[in-house]
């Protein structure tokens, strides 16, 4: 088995959002503006789940 | 003749007047001296409202839940609606309270979605679109997710893409916003030993010789192409690359697109392909994704047929 460690891919892939989004937030592309669909659904889930 | 109920009452818009993709929708029921009533969990929470049975007014609005409607969802909530939430808070016990009530108006059954708040959600999950896809005898890459290095199977080759499964995007520890784009890996690649605290969507990297955007809503689609050369892997990467997009017409694309809309119940879609030696492969959709960013006709023919259809009788 090969060796794993604690951190996530989350911690080694992730960089600062400088400009467009997941191809979503294009028209703005701003890190103020970051789309809520995704950042939002595990809570909406729950939601909806109630 | 088919026995319509001709929609004498106001489509349902879930989204915020302020967000660009429904101000191009309003634009065109504008134009058809057709208007909405829009709702959002800010404009429920800043706003005036009172619901009694099947009755809501919201503002200077009333709806009569139990009279037919259209309706389409672009957003549940603006960006960053109480994001600092913490779980299991009193905060979180008023932040699920307005959610619940916008979800009295999102998942209403009298209304006739474009796409219904569960395929919405549902959908955004990228296994469940390979699957339909691959079902439908549509290429895609071959994909895994894995919790082990040594687990990725052998026939994704040496070349590897990983994207996550989960959201692409956080906050991270020093309030920065962080993102995850699709990343190229080689199999033995020393961050593939980081599967197992959170699973990433593993695929075979495919050479693109261009990036398609397909949009579709309901029966219409359109195809818009990106060459791929010169761009990174993820062409979100490169903001230019929003605006070099031109209309382009893949006809075997658009019937495909179709049936995967079809397929996953999505009444719109955004979809993104790779066509690699000529051939096309599905990528992944999102069922809420923007189109706005996408060269004219397109963007103006999605919106307008948006409102069409919202303005159209219910069945």
């Amino acid at each position: 088995m090969a060796e794993t460690t604690a951190d996530s891919l989350y911690t080694i892939l992730a960089e600062p959002a400088g400009g467009a989004v997941r191809g979503e937030t294009a028209l703005t592309a701003s890190k103020e503006t970051l789309d809520a669909d995704g950042e939002e659904r595990d809570q909406w889930l729950l939601t909806l789940g109630h | 003749m088919a026995p319509h109920t001709r929609s004498l009452t106001k489509p349902l818009i879930i989204g915020d007047v302020a967000d660009e993709h429904v101000a191009a929708v309003v634009e065109q029921l504008d134009k058809r001296a057709a208007s909405a009533t829009i709702v959002d969990t800010a404009k429920l929470e800043t706003g005036s409202y009172r619901i009694v049975g099947s009755w809501a007014e919201v503002d200077d609005d009333i709806i009569d839940f139990r009279q037919p409607r259209k309706g389409w969802i672009r957003r549940l909530a603006p960006p960053h609606w109480r994001r600092r939430t913490q779980g299991a808070t009193e905060e979180a016990a008023v932040r699920s309270a307005w959610s619940s009530l916008l979800v009295g108006f999102a998942g209403e059954a009298s209304v006739q979605w474009l796409t219904t708040i569960e395929r919405l959600f549902f959908l955004e999950n990228k296994l469940l679109q390979l699957r339909i896809a691959e079902r439908l005898g549509i290429r895609t890459p071959r994909s895994a997710v894995v919790p082990d290095q040594e687990l990725i199977p052998e026939e994704l080759g040496d070349e590897l893409v990983v994207k996550p499964l989960g959201v692409g995007h956080f906050t991270g520890s020093d309030d920065v916003e962080m993102v995850v784009y699709a990343k190229r890996l080689q199999r033995g690649a020393p961050e593939l030993t980081h599967l197992a605290p959170a699973p990433f969507l593993i695929q075979e990297r495919l050479n693109a010789e261009c990036h398609l955007r397909v949009v579709t809503v309901n029966q219409r689609v359109w195809t818009c192409e990106l060459e791929a050369g010169g761009l990174p892997l993820d062409w979100r990467k490169d903001e230019n690359a929003h605006q070099s997009f031109v209309p382009s017409d893949h006809p075997r694309v658009k019937s495909c697109a179709l049936a995967i809309a079809e397929a996953a119940k999505l009444g719109y879609s955004s979809q993104d392909w790779i066509v690699q030696g000529g051939e096309p492969y599905f990528v992944d959709l999102n069922p809420a994704g923007q189109w706005l960013f996408l060269p004219e006709p397109v963007a103006s023919e999605v919106s307008a047929e948006i409102a069409v259809w919202l303005t159209s009788r219910v069945e």
